[in-house]
């Protein structure tokens, strides 16, 4: 009965795991954008209404063809709309209060402007989490049958390869634009350490999804959970690394920068780049 | 009684789905109370509707002036008390002494309703000993 207990709510933990990774994926170049802060802040109350209604009807619609559970009926397809536009409210005001656009200071209108526009692609993200981060998706069914028949350190060359190409993505993208100067000069130490502890878990997550089978542990593997801490660090210094070299490549740092302006950059560019490293990682 | 026995029985499809069933109404009361939390809070925005415009104001703290490589440093903050979005909001803030007008502008790119900018004006001479000082709101756009 425990063991039964605990894997359907396992089950339940990793499908919402699996919404938030991809709403992530899908919304954080908006998230990132000064443009979108600032709109959330002009908006009236006629939008908070279109925006909320909007976005309930995207993830109704998405919820019927894509789905964030792997095995699911067609009434739970509909309460699915329900969970994704939550995870899509939480998981824009988790990004916008680490990165201080919500603070205590903040107005109910303004950080609702904010959350409700921010929510439309972490929304649509988290109701594609089947398709992209599905371990059933069609998508992966092909290149997931050519990894299982090739050697293991293929695989492991072929993870990191991917996840450096996704880290880059994001990071040239975001590097050149002024978001991140303008961050790392506004937010503390203590802001700084939140984004470090998203970016972490936001890997962690991804590795759990991605590399996590609920057989295998059962099957006796003790080393599965280390190894997936081991993973773990391992593409989080991945992840600084390419984007500390990102920022020097761009010019954004250089051998003269002060160290903890440098260092603040290449964390505050660090969450998206893992986000943008854990797409890259899904394609494979 | 063997029915029931079968019905409860660690395992079986049925105490799956009924787990499944628990599992998926936490996490849909969870979600519901997220969304109904947004509802409240949009209702709340309708019943305190204000449309004020906007209104800015320059508050000096004199008490924090800071003397560094030979300037001095007043810290000020520029709040917006209307409802609506200000944008390039340009400060001048002048200090005279003996009739000698020394000005220090900046501009404010995005100042929202209820917001707070905190600035530095810099300064030749020590502007809480010396003289008068006097804050003016140049312009704004409204977007």
């Amino acid at each position: 009965m425990a063991d039964s207990g605990e894997r359907t709510w396992r089950n339940e933990l990793t499908d919402f795991g699996r919404a938030l990774t991809s709403g992530f994926i899908l919304g954080i170049p908006l998230l990132y954008t000064m443009e979108s802060w600032w709109l959330g802040l002009y908006l009236q109350l006629w939008h908070f209404i279109t925006f909320f209604i909007l976005i309930f009807l995207l993830n109704v619609a998405l919820s019927y063809t894509f789905g964030f559970k792997v095995k699911t009926t067609m009434r739970r397809r509909s309460l699915q709309a329900v969970n994704t536009m939550a995870v899509g409210i939480i998981g824009s005001l988790i990004v916008l209060v680490v990165l201080a656009r919500i603070t205590t200071e903040t107005t109910i209108d303004n950080a609702l402007g904010m959350i409700l526009l921010q929510s439309i692609p972490v929304s649509i993200g988290a109701s594609l989490g089947n398709t992209i981060l599905g371990k059933k998706g069609e998508s992966r069914e092909g290149s997931e049958k050519e990894n299982k028949q090739a050697p293991e350190w293929v695989v492991t060359v072929k993870s990191i390869v991917a996840t450096i190409v996704g880290i880059i993505f994001i990071a040239f993208a975001l590097a050149v634009t002024i978001e991140i100067p303008k961050l790392t000069a506004e937010l503390t130490y203590w802001y700084e350490l939140a984004v470090l502890l998203l970016t972490l878990f936001i890997i962690y997550l991804v590795i759990y999804l991605t590399e996590y089978d609920p057989e295998e542990r059962q099957a006796g593997s003790g080393g599965l959970i280390s190894r997936m801490h081991a993973m773990s660090l391992m593409v989080f210094t991945v992840v600084m690394i390419f984007t500390a070299f990102t920022l020097f490549l761009l010019g954004r740092i250089d051998p003269s920068s002060p160290v903890d302006w440098a260092v603040s950059q290449t964390i505050i560019l660090g969450l998206p780049a893992a986000i943008g490293g854990a797409g890259g990682r899904l394609v494979l | 009684m063997s029915n029931k026995q079968q019905a409860v029985k660690p395992g079986t499809k049925k105490e799956q789905r009924a787990n499944r069933s628990s599992a998926e109404w936490a996490t849909l009361i969870i979600s519901t109370v997220v969304i109904l939390l947004v509802v409240g809070a949009i209702t709340y925005s309708y019943l305190n509707k204000r449309d004020l415009p906007a209104n800015i104001s320059v508050k000096l703290q004199n008490d924090k002036i800071e003397k560094l490589s030979g300037e001095y440093y007043l810290p000020l903050e520029v709040r917006n008390e209307g409802s609506s979005v200000a944008e390039d909001v340009r400060v001048t803030v002048t200090h005279t002494v003996d009739k000698k007008e020394e000005k220090s502008e900046f501009t404010i790119h995005f100042l929202p309703g209820q917001g707070t900018q905190k600035a530095f004006v810099a300064f030749k001479q020590d502007p809480s000993k010396k003289g008068t000082i006097e804050t003016d709101i140049g312009s704004y756009l409204k977007p």
